[in-house]
């Protein structure tokens, strides 16, 4: 096992522009945000970006305009609504969006998985999200059934935030899961941005809670609160007021405002931190 | 027998919980507070075995008494009921393996009178407008022998005559075996099922106090009646007390009704009890 970490911006230099960028979380949970705001500062551009559901992550990236597709099968912000920046974008055509479903990206993955040029299911026979993806149907050798082929799906690269990892990138992933196991293990290379680096011997006295090992992990960043504004449980939980800010000013078409404010106008995602103290304060969970 | 006044979304909590049989394993997807009240309130009452799984199904959680529902520590309030944390592909697996005992509530932005259900976008090719996504409702709609819908606005835009974009697959359908499923729709108005032969929406059952005119004047097609309309049974004292007082306090539920401003006052009002009560 060796030494994986390095310092956020060093690995964001080894994303190419074009290159397909699988992100784990889901919706407003544990997204990397930190991550998020580098691509933006590094000025990534024509990235295609992989989700089973985004939230505030998508939005940015397409709002500071990183991103010329996305494959996802939700993009909102849950509770709080539309993603104003996603909902604009791909009316206007701005970005190609690929409508999934929840098994089309896991089947699309577990292909990549297997080495296989599809996954073969009846699931979304008769629906327009098969006829929109433009998936092809077969008849099964076996039955002479109608079936689908779900392609193979192969992200350059997947970025998942964990609650804590060793230097090597042994992971302990908690609250929900969603599709990151399949995302590490279906992705050519593997960023994990993490709350806290600990030592391997604290992971050893309970290797079971080890959900996510080294040998799918290729890169480590520390990087405390992470994940704000959405949330790292049982750290803290998601910022609904200052996503409703970012809601707020992006419905006035001042995204760009917010973009510099809070993103590139800084050094560091530590600047961000600092800027909105009292937000990561409110939601932040008094470890008892 | 005294009558007690009941909000729109207290009796459809109260049919959705009732379509819930002792042992089935109810799944919460995303953003719905409706469901997973519905979700407790029949464990609380006549299906005490029913099984949890939280957060888009990845979290099994299991309790005696009914907990409380939270909105700004959802996740926070599953973790500490949780039993099992999965992953999404092992959520599939448990949807695969027990279809017959599987309930969601999906709530979709179209329902057509032959039960199809569209989240992906609304309008013709020249004009669309994009909504957040169906997630997974297009994979499982088809495949659940009992799929369930609620829509608390019955509206014309929500009951369409056919929907936009075909996500959750309805009976109009040429596979044989997709037209035995069983359709259930609970709406603000009544109860309605997909009839098997005509393969159309009809009404199982209205809502006290609203009339079949309200439901005509709301939907965008013929809604089939029985010749003789069916009241649906009112909230009992013991669900009404368990949805207002144990489960939903802070009338999480409510903002499922509402929109714009009023809704964001609502649910900055929500987070502020919520803070004031956690620190």
């Amino acid at each position: 096992m060796q030494n994986k970490v390095v310092k956020i911006n060093e690995a964001c230099q080894t994303i190419q522009n074009g290159e397909t960028v699988a992100i784990g979380g889901l919706t407003i949970h544990r997204k990397p945000m930190s991550f998020i705001h580098e691509l933006i500062r590094s000025g990534k551009k024509e990235l295609h970006l992989l989700t089973l559901g985004g939230s505030i992550d998508v939005d940015l990236l397409i709002a500071a305009g990183s991103i010329d597709r996305i494959d996802a099968a939700y993009v909102g912000l849950e509770i709080l609504g539309f993603a104003p920046n996603f909902r604009k974008a791909v009316e206007g055509r701005v970005i190609e969006f690929n409508e999934h479903t929840e098994y089309s990206i896991m089947a699309g993955l577990e292909a990549n998985l297997i080495e296989a040029e599809f996954i073969p299911s009846k699931l979304l026979i008769g629906t327009d999200i098969l006829k929109s993806l433009n998936y092809k149907t077969f008849r099964s050798p076996i039955t002479d059934d109608l079936l689908v082929a779900y392609p193979r799906i192969c992200p350059d690269v997947a970025i998942i935030h964990v609650q804590r990892c060793d230097e090597y990138g042994n992971c302990q992933i908690n609250g929900i899961n969603a599709i990151d196991l399949l995302l590490a293990k279906s992705s050519r290379r593997v960023i994990v941005t993490t709350e806290k680096i600990l030592p391997t011997e604290d992971f050893m006295s309970v290797p079971s809670s080890t959900n996510l090992p080294s040998t799918f992990v290729d890169t480590v960043v520390e990087s405390p609160f992470g994940a704000h504004p959405t949330s790292c449980f049982p750290h803290y939980t998601y910022d609904l007021w200052h996503l409703l800010h970012y809601m707020e000013s992006s419905k006035k078409g001042k995204t760009e405002n917010y973009i510099k404010q809070h993103i590139t106008d800084l050094d560091s995602f530590e600047g961000y931190l600092n800027l909105v103290k009292d937000d990561v304060k409110r939601v932040t969970v008094r470890e008892s | 027998m005294k009558l007690r006044k009941f909000t729109s979304d207290e009796i459809m909590i109260t049919c959705m919980s009732r379509e819930i049989r002792n042992g089935d394993i109810a799944i919460q997807g995303l953003t719905t507070p409706m469901a997973i009240i519905s979700y407790y309130l029949a464990k609380a009452t006549h299906a005490p075995q029913t099984t949890i799984m939280q957060l888009a199904g990845n979290i099994l959680t299991y309790t005696k008494a009914p907990p409380q529902i939270s909105l700004l520590f959802n996740e926070f309030e599953a973790m500490r009921r949780s039993v099992h944390i999965g992953t999404q592909t092992e959520v599939y697996e448990v949807i695969f393996k027990r279809l017959e005992s599987i309930v969601e509530f999906f709530r979709p932005a179209q329902i057509d009178m032959f039960g199809n259900t569209n989240n992906s976008l609304i309008g013709s090719d020249i004009s669309k407008l994009r909504l957040p996504g169906g997630f997974g409702i297009a994979d499982v709609a088809a495949l659940y022998p009992r799929t369930f819908y609620y829509c608390p606005r019955h509206e014309k835009r929500v009951f369409v005559e056919n929907v936009d974009h075909i996500g959750g697959l309805g009976l109009r359908t040429k596979s044989e075996s997709h037209q035995r499923r069983d359709i259930h729709i609970i709406s603000e108005l009544g109860v309605f099922e997909i009839e098997h032969e005509s393969r159309r929406m009809r009404l199982s059952s209205i809502h006290p106090g609203i009339k079949i005119e309200d439901i005509k004047e709301n939907t965008s097609f013929e809604i089939l009646t029985p010749e003789k309309t069916q009241q649906t049974s009112p909230p009992t004292e013991l669900e009404l007390q368990l949805i207002r007082e144990k489960i939903d306090p802070l009338n999480i539920r409510r903002l499922e009704y509402l929109s714009g401003k009023t809704r964001e006052n609502a649910l900055l009002n929500i987070l502020d009890k919520e803070l004031s009560l956690t620190i």
